[in-house]
């Protein structure tokens, strides 16, 4: 006899499904993205906790309304971070606070970036995150965000067109651009 | 983070009774995008449409005017119709962007989409005679594109220059008179026919004070234009039936 999957091994798509017919479901939703969507917060704002706890509690409210809406052609992960993004992008424009990124930054992180922006990793370790935070603190927020989905978050080009509703070519166009401003202000702020 | 963020969710969508809503809703709003940037590329083709049909009889009766080419295309350029074609452009694209899918295509397509499909439609809205009606329908009922147009026409009118333009009032043995713009009174010499009360453009000279000897004339495009001589806009149009 088929064993039935458990509840934590079913698609996103799936547990939408679930969700749609009893509403019980939605906590696994919350669960399975609670923790992944307050650290994209994070390293896109200077939000604070009970922020970013109202944000993703507004986040979740509007998934669940808008469950009917999800785009089965996306990948529900790229959805709910397109809604996330754009609470977040309300949310600045409510209380026009500066997007400022923490300072949740490892080695692993920074070599990807290094490699990718190239430029020369001659800053101490213990410095890593602090310089990273700070050269990113001063990037225009589309630039940074990007950066975030891109090197952070590890999402697709293709991923991050459907998060930001924009063409893979423009987010490509914009990765460059992006890569661009993190080295001119690395190399005034470091060189 | 807080431990008890997915039950405070919970409890707010059961406390606030919070209903996922209709897929309905969303068909119908999917549609109805899809409807508005349907409906703005026809009102470009229109406009396209108008223009064709604008920009052909200017040309034909500006090219016989005198004139330095750049005034020449100042004066058959049909501002109005093109501020209305870049408008529905604008909202078509704007429209289409916020299409399911919209976002995947690049800006600068969805222009050139835009353009085209406003083109292409708005030709054959032309040969189908759709250019001639929208714009008889503008002259009727939007006394600003009948100002406008005005203004343009009253370009027109220069008698030192050659241009007379005004409504034949009456005929003579051998003249017609005609008033002018101005309201001032003219003896105008003519070889051929003109149509009485109705509005005419002449091409040709001044012989002498308040007297013009015609080459040639034209007539109005729409003959409703309204003129200064007229206090309403009714007696106008009832002037030149």
């Amino acid at each position: 006899m088929a064993q039935k999957p458990k509840i934590e091994n079913l698609t996103d798509e799936k547990l939408v499904k679930l969700t749609l017919k009893d509403q019980n479901f939605f906590v696994y939703i919350i669960n399975r993205y609670e923790g992944k969507l307050a650290a994209y917060i994070r390293r896109i704002s200077n939000f604070s906790k009970e922020d970013i706890e109202d944000i993703l509690q507004d986040v979740f409210i509007k998934v669940y309304r808008n469950l009917n809406g999800f785009d089965v052609s996306l990948k529900f992960s790229s959805w709910i971070y397109r809604i996330t993004h754009n609470e977040v992008i309300s949310r600045y424009r409510k209380t026009k606070k500066i997007a400022k990124m923490s300072q949740e930054i490892n080695d692993e992180i920074l070599d990807k970036i290094v490699d990718e922006v190239d430029i020369e990793k001659d800053i101490d370790g213990k410095q890593v995150g602090k310089t990273i935070g700070q050269v990113m603190n001063e990037m225009d927020l589309k630039y940074k965000e990007i950066l975030v989905l891109r090197f952070i978050e590890e999402k697709s080009y293709k991923e991050i067109s459907d998060i930001l509703r924009k063409p893979e070519g423009t987010v490509a166009t914009m990765i460059n651009r992006a890569k661009k401003q993190f080295k001119k202000i690395y190399e005034q702020r470091f060189k | 983070m807080n431990k008890d963020l997915s039950k405070d969710i919970i409890d707010k969508i059961e406390s606030e009774k919070i209903e996922p809503k209709s897929k309905l809703n969303f068909i119908f709003k999917d549609y109805f995008i899809w409807f508005l940037f349907a409906l703005s590329i026809v009102i470009g083709s229109l406009a396209v449409s108008v223009l064709i049909h604008v920009v052909k009889i200017d040309y034909n009766s500006f090219s016989m005017l005198q004139i330095g080419f750049g005034r020449k295309i100042f004066m058959i350029v049909p501002y109005t119709w093109l501020l209305c074609l870049v408008v529905f452009i604008t909202v078509a694209y704007y429209y289409l962007k916020h299409t399911k899918k919209g976002y995947k295509i690049n800006p600068y397509l969805i222009i050139v989409i835009s353009v085209i499909a406003s083109i292409v439609f708005g030709s054959t809205a032309y040969v189908l005679g759709a250019g001639r009606t929208v714009e008889d329908v503008a002259y009727r009922h939007l006394p600003i594109y009948d100002m406008i147009a005005d203004q343009k026409m009253k370009l027109w009118h220069d008698p030192e220059s050659g241009r007379l333009m005004g409504i034949v009032t009456g005929k003579t043995d051998d003249s017609y008179l005609l008033i002018d713009l101005k309201k001032e009174q003219w003896t105008v010499r003519y070889n051929e026919e003109l149509p009485l009360k109705k509005k005419v453009r002449l091409l040709g000279e001044i012989i002498n004070q308040g007297e013009f000897e015609v080459s040639s004339h034209l007539d109005f495009r729409q003959g409703k234009f309204r003129m200064p001589m007229c206090e309403r806009k009714e007696e106008c149009v009832r002037s030149i039936r």
